[in-house]
């Protein structure tokens, strides 16, 4: 009974999460929602889109909503790690060193632009995200917890960019293509922010329940015909597969690794919780594909000059699974 | 769980009847078109039984379809996917594949639950997620099925042309074989029957080609069916023939084997047909030295009949007599050359027309001499009338009879038996038992089931001496004849022994005799066969014969 209630709860809780942020974002409910599951799932996002389609106002909305600590780094080419994880500073009263903390200590730490600062940088913030540790003048600082990165990637400015190696880009449990808003979302979107009247965002839960919600995600149950095609899912992103599509062949150069198969299954729980489900669905592992593998493939210089993107080629491994899914 | 369970299986079994439904169906349409096929061919080239055939794959193709249906069948687990794919939530398979611990746990408690409800929505709506024409086209597949219903119907029905012929051609077959079959039989006789080599190896020759007409079948056609069949009547009468030919032969051969003054003779003659050695020829060499002029005379008159027949052992034979009646003893080139025609004619005579035409002649020539000797020796003469009288022709009339002659005072018993048409000889001292033809020297009181011809040329005082033989005897009263030994014994006239044809009634043409004295008969009688011994050229040891008989019948 109790797990029921939770379960129902859960749903309502990320329901009502998704209602109150909608009051400040304007349309992008995917996002929100993927955005949702990651904090769930307990991983790190990479978001995706052209400046000024209120990527930081997304994450700032969402630290609002949990009740969590937002930090906001840009990061730029003369950014040094030290700014991100903090530095030792002199304390003149007391004429000792103290260790003053960085933005990244925070719960939710937007990394503004991540490809745009020095590899050096991004790797103090990638260790961190994989650590949950800073260290510092010879000692360890633990990060807060809950602990979420969203990191952000401009696509159209690649000049004078580092782009995240792909050992790097696996830390990041999903990834958010935030598109251009629609005609009637400019509209609102013009609305809400040029009058005098702004929206708020009420908390809905803290971090303390965040963590009880991803406690309760890692329960939902997932059967083994749905490993099964989770894994399937993950092996077709390989041009060697023998039973992968031939698209895939053709234009991909290397697929996902094991963290991969991990996000998948971590998303589609979130997901099945999100829908009151104590179980996960083939329709789960579907609709949690495309973040958890679209920057994990690696697209051949073919695939590049066509134009073709990896969520085509998701696209076609879920094609090729739904009819072996399909023969009863 | 268990409730799943079974909601899975009424799904399931819902499916696989369905799917049993289509598969008849179109086990129907995919099982005629082998039919169909079958029977549009049939059509035009002929197969037997083809109807049976068509039926048989009909039956063969639904039967493959309904199997392949029936491997497909689905279970529980599959009835759980269909459910999971159709409601989009994994439920059931979920439930189906929890573990007794996670069974347990709240969690799974409400995947069972879950599960349950997509199960029991699934089967709420059974009848519409799975139609009794699930899968099927029902308009396309009723129009098929009765499309190939109707012509499988037609061509079941309409009469077909081809069948008649497959028929024939099973028969042609059958008839075929069988013929093959007694061909090879009939081989193996030939080969097997005492022929002469030639004669074989012509026969055998014949059949082989035979053989190998019937072994190449695509040349048979009705006609060579029918021809073959002929040929096989044919050589079935032939061989009967030959089988009674060689029958009179033994029987001619046992008959001069119980007549003492012939029997070294036709030993000798059996063993040069047999053995064809010299030693053999040497015995026949001795034997003809035996004959008489008048036997010699009668031989030549034989060979004089035989001419026309067989014209080149007839006048070697003709010579021999000759040779006989003019030197009075034979040469050792004569004799051998005469044993070496003998036997000839004996191997010869294993054809039937040759035998019954020199056995005829020979029967008359007989019958002559014994007419001449009845007054020299009524036993010798009552031999050789039995002796005429074994010879029967190839084919009508054929007679087998017995007749003995039996002395009426006992002098001499006369004996023989013999098989005749009609060919007797009225022997002295009224006691001649003759058939048919009877030179009735004497009393002809011929008795006997003679038929045919019977030329009684009865003189003498002779009652009877009819070719029929039934007039009672006068004075010294002749009897039956009986087998000498033997009081009981009696040959009955068994009837033809091969072909031809009984008749029965009507009139002899024979002369009726007259009756008179005895020593008055006895003398003419004697008289007669004295002018027969002088025109005959039989050896001299069967004049004797003669002669003795006559004086065993002579008058007081």
């Amino acid at each position: 009974m109790e797990h029921t209630l939770q379960i129902e709860e859960a749903k309502q809780i990320i329901a009502e999460l998704k209602q109150e942020i909608a009051k400040v974002i304007v349309g992008q409910e995917q996002v929100v929602e993927q955005l949702l599951w990651c904090m769930v799932a307990g991983g790190h996002a990479l978001l995706e889109g052209i400046p000024g389609l209120g990527k930081t106002m997304l994450v700032r909305t969402v630290s609002n909503a949990m009740e969590l600590q937002f930090s906001r780094v840009q990061f730029t080419p003369d950014l040094m790690p030290a700014d991100i994880t903090g530095t030792m500073l002199l304390d003149l009263s007391s004429h000792t060193q103290k260790f003053s903390k960085g933005p990244i200590f925070g719960n939710i730490v937007l990394a503004d632009e991540i490809n745009r600062a020095t590899p050096k940088t991004q790797s103090a913030l990638l260790e961190a995200m994989q650590e949950g540790t800073v260290t510092a003048g010879g000692e360890s600082y633990t990060l807060p917890k809950p602990f979420f990165v969203l990191a952000t990637q401009n696509p159209i400015e690649q000049e004078g960019t580092y782009p995240l190696p792909e050992a790097q880009l696996d830390r990041f449990l999903i990834k958010i293509g935030i598109q251009y808003p629609t005609r009637d979302e400019l509209k609102e979107i013009v609305k809400r922010t040029t009058g005098i009247k702004h929206e708020t965002v009420s908390p809905i839960i803290d971090g303390q329940r965040l963590e009880e919600l991803q406690q309760l995600a890692k329960q939902v149950l997932c059967s083994e015909d749905m490993l099964e095609l989770a894994v399937s899912f993950v092996m077709y992103t390989h041009p060697h597969e023998t039973a992968a599509p031939e698209v895939i062949k053709q234009y991909v150069r290397y697929g996902a690794g094991p963290r991969a198969l991990q996000a998948l299954i971590a998303i589609s729980r979130v997901r099945a919780l999100t829908f009151g489900r104590a179980h996960v669905s083939w329709g789960d592992i579907v609709y949690a594909a495309k973040p958890v593998l679209r920057h994990r493939i690696g697209l051949s210089y073919e695939a590049l000059a066509q134009g073709i993107d990896a969520d085509t080629l998701v696209e076609h491994i879920e094609q090729s699974l739904e009819q072996q899914r399909a023969k009863v | 769980m268990t409730e799943l369970y079974n909601t899975l299986k009424l799904i399931a079994r819902r499916w696989n009847r369905t799917s049993m439904l289509s598969a008849c169906i179109k086990g129907v349409v995919y099982g005629s078109l082998p039919a169909v096929l079958l029977l549009a061919i049939a059509r035009f080239v002929p197969i037997l039984n083809n109807k049976w055939f068509a039926a048989a794959l009909w039956l063969i193709g639904i039967a493959v379809v309904l199997f392949v249906a029936w491997r497909k069948r689905m279970n529980a687990s599959g009835a759980a996917k269909l459910v999971d794919v159709e409601l989009g939530e994994d439920a059931v398979r979920t439930s189906l594949s929890l573990q007794e611990e996670q069974q347990q746990s709240m969690m799974g408690k409400l995947v069972m639950e879950h599960a349950a409800i997509a199960a029991e929505q699934y089967r709420n709506e059974l009848k519409q997620r799975i139609p009794w024409h699930r899968g099927w086209n029902v308009k396309l597949w009723m129009y098929l099925t009765a499309l190939t219903i109707v012509v499988t119907g037609v061509l079941f029905i309409v009469p077909n042309e081809q069948d008649a012929v497959a028929k024939q051609l099973k028969e042609q077959e059958s008839i075929v074989a069988d013929l093959e079959e007694e061909l090879q039989q009939i081989k193996e006789t030939v080969e097997e029957a005492e022929l002469e080599e030639q004669e074989k190896e012509q026969l055998t020759a014949s059949l082989d080609e035979l053989l190998a007409q019937l072994k190449d079948k695509e040349r048979l056609s009705l006609a060579d069916a029918d021809q073959l069949e002929e040929l096989l009547d044919e050589l079935k009468q032939l061989e009967q023939k030959k089988d009674d030919a060689l029958q009179r032969l033994d029987q001619l051969n046992d008959a001069m084997a119980k007549q003492q003054s012939l029997k070294q003779l036709q030993q000798s003659l059996e063993a040069a047909k047999e053995l064809k050695k010299d030693s053999q020829q040497q015995e026949i060499r001795e034997a003809l030295k035996q004959l008489t002029p008048q036997q010699a005379e009668a031989l030549e008159q034989l060979a004089d009949q035989l001419q026309s027949t067989q014209a080149e052992l007839a006048s070697q034979l003709g010579e021999a007599a000759e040779q006989l009646a003019t030197a009075g003893e034979l040469t050792g080139e004569s004799a051998e050359s005469l044993a070496q025609q003998l036997s000839e004619l004996l191997s010869s005579t294993e054809s039937s027309s040759a035998i019954s035409e020199a056995g005829e002649s020979l029967a008359q020539q007989l019958s002559e001499m014994s007419g001449a000797l009845a007054s020299i020796d009524a036993n010798l003469s009552g031999q050789l009338a039995n002796a005429a009288a074994s010879y029967n022709s190839s084919s009508e009339n054929v007679n087998q009879g017995t007749a003995t002659a039996a002395p009426s005072d006992g002098s001499n018993q006369g004996q023989g038996q013999g098989q005749g048409q009609g060919q007797g000889a009225g022997q002295g001292q009224g006691q001649g038992q003759g058939q048919g033809v009877g030179q009735g020297q004497g009393q002809g009181a011929g008795q006997g089931a003679g038929q045919g011809s019977g030329q009684g040329a009865g003189s003498g005082g002779g009652a009877g001496g009819s070719g029929a033989g039934t007039s009672p005897g006068q004075h010294a009263a002749v009897t039956t004849p009986r087998i000498t030994g033997s009081e009981s014994d009696v040959s009955v006239d068994g009837g033809p022994s091969s072909g031809g044809q009984v008749s029965s009634g009507g009139v002899s043409p024979t002369v009726t005799g007259q009756q008179g004295s005895y020593s008055e008969v006895f003398s003419e009688y004697e008289s007669a066969a004295k002018d027969s011994l002088q025109r005959s050229n039989l050896p001299s040891h069967m004049q004797n014969k003669v002669q003795q008989y006559f004086d065993s019948i002579q008058p007081d």
